[in-house]
């Protein structure tokens, strides 16, 4: 069984569900999964109106990946990347980054397969502390083992650059002259 | 709406025009165009770093620190209109305006492979003919047979060609276009006539 046709048996169970773009009719060559806790924050915090500002600022941001916009990727050591390559990368844990307004939002996750981005869960950057927090290293582990729930025998995408994990219109920071 | 999508809706967005307007729908699209003209900005000095444009070159432009550069490539975050027209005034360059409303919008036909899989579509060819799908319409397979992947979708494959019911109907363009996104792992779908 491939890891496309696990994340359908997933989806069918209701343990991964679809995070669309917000505007039909857009482009959606890419893919965000969420696990349900995550899916039902992001929704309960639209629906009642809770944060709904800050809530708006990150679905656009999701969005700009979902619908194949210019996906801007730090694997280094810069900070101002949507997307990040968490250290250690060999652990491939990643970040999608709604940095303004404060508080600032990082949606943990890993890749399934190139252009599929398995969102775990989500925290605000306040909590998490510095660099080397315990609460930052509790969250990075958190998106480790909610990927091993979800797909025990199934790796996360693995690469020598940033187009194994989105196929193009991509740019890696460090590569900026 | 199946239990298992996230029922983010044109609903929640659209501009009604006796609302007020949301904060997030407010917040969305200030997002959305903020991360567009960051997108715009970016692709122009991508396009010029290919001819020798540099991250020092615009700082030293702009009488601002390499890393500033940085910072303001990386993401549009702390950007103001000065910002962009500051970053593309030292590229030579400005922005060119169109107001477009939402009911002229374009409908984009590109969506994942694997949605196009779950249309039981190959991504080299179109449906085939024997396919016992061809025959019946394509609403209603979307409505009883398609996972909930393509629920999002539902509303263009109801409401953009609705002279068309098929799946026979419904093929992969052969166009250069196509084959670029059939190379990125996406397919995009076109209706036949």
């Amino acid at each position: 069984m491939s890891i496309r046709e696990w994340i359908a048996v997933l989806r069918g169970e209701g343990r991964l569900r679809l995070l669309p773009p917000m505007m039909p009719g857009a482009p959606h060559p890419r893919l965000i999964y969420a696990a349900p806790e995550l899916q039902a924050e992001l929704e309960q915090s639209w629906d009642l109106g809770q944060s709904t500002d800050r809530i708006g600022r990150l679905l656009a941001n999701l969005d700009t990946y979902s619908t194949g916009g210019l996906v801007v990727v730090s694997t280094g050591v810069e900070n101002t990347a949507l997307f990040k390559h968490l250290d250690p990368r060999a652990e491939e844990v990643w970040e999608i980054r709604s940095r303004d307004p404060k508080p600032s939002i990082r949606v943990f996750g890993r890749f399934a397969e190139v252009d599929i981005f398995i969102a775990t869960h989500m925290c605000t950057r306040g909590y998490l502390g510095g660099p080397g927090s315990r609460e930052w290293r509790d969250e990075f582990e958190r998106c480790k083992t909610e990927w091993s729930k979800l797909f025990s025998t199934f790796e996360p995408v693995t690469g020598p650059d940033v187009r194994a994990y989105i196929s193009e219109n991509v740019v890696d920071l460090r590569t900026i002259e | 709406m199946s239990e298992h999508t996230f029922p983010r809706t044109w609903s929640t967005l659209e501009p009604s025009s006796d609302d007020a307007l949301s904060p997030a729908q407010l917040n969305y699209f200030r997002e959305r165009m903020r991360n567009r003209i960051h997108e715009a900005v970016l692709r122009k000095f991508l396009a010029q770093s290919e001819t020798g444009l540099t991250r020092a070159k615009l700082a030293k432009r702009l009488r601002k620190r390499p890393e500033q550069i940085t910072r303001w490539l990386g993401a549009p975050g702390n950007w103001t209109l000065e910002t962009v027209s500051d970053l593309l005034l030292a590229m030579n360059a400005e922005l060119d305006f169109e107001v477009a409303e939402w009911g002229s919008r374009h409908k984009s036909n590109v969506a994942h492979s694997s949605i196009c899989s779950a249309l039981a579509l190959s991504e080299t060819g179109s449906a085939p003919e024997s396919s016992p799908r061809q025959h019946g319409s394509l609403v209603r397979l979307l409505q009883a047979e398609t996972s909930p992947l393509l629920e999002p979708h539902a509303e263009f494959f109801q409401t953009e060609q609705p002279a068309h019911e098929t799946l026979g109907n419904i093929r992969i363009t052969t166009g250069r276009s196509a084959e670029r996104q059939q190379k990125r792992g996406a397919v995009a779908l076109a209706y036949s006539d």
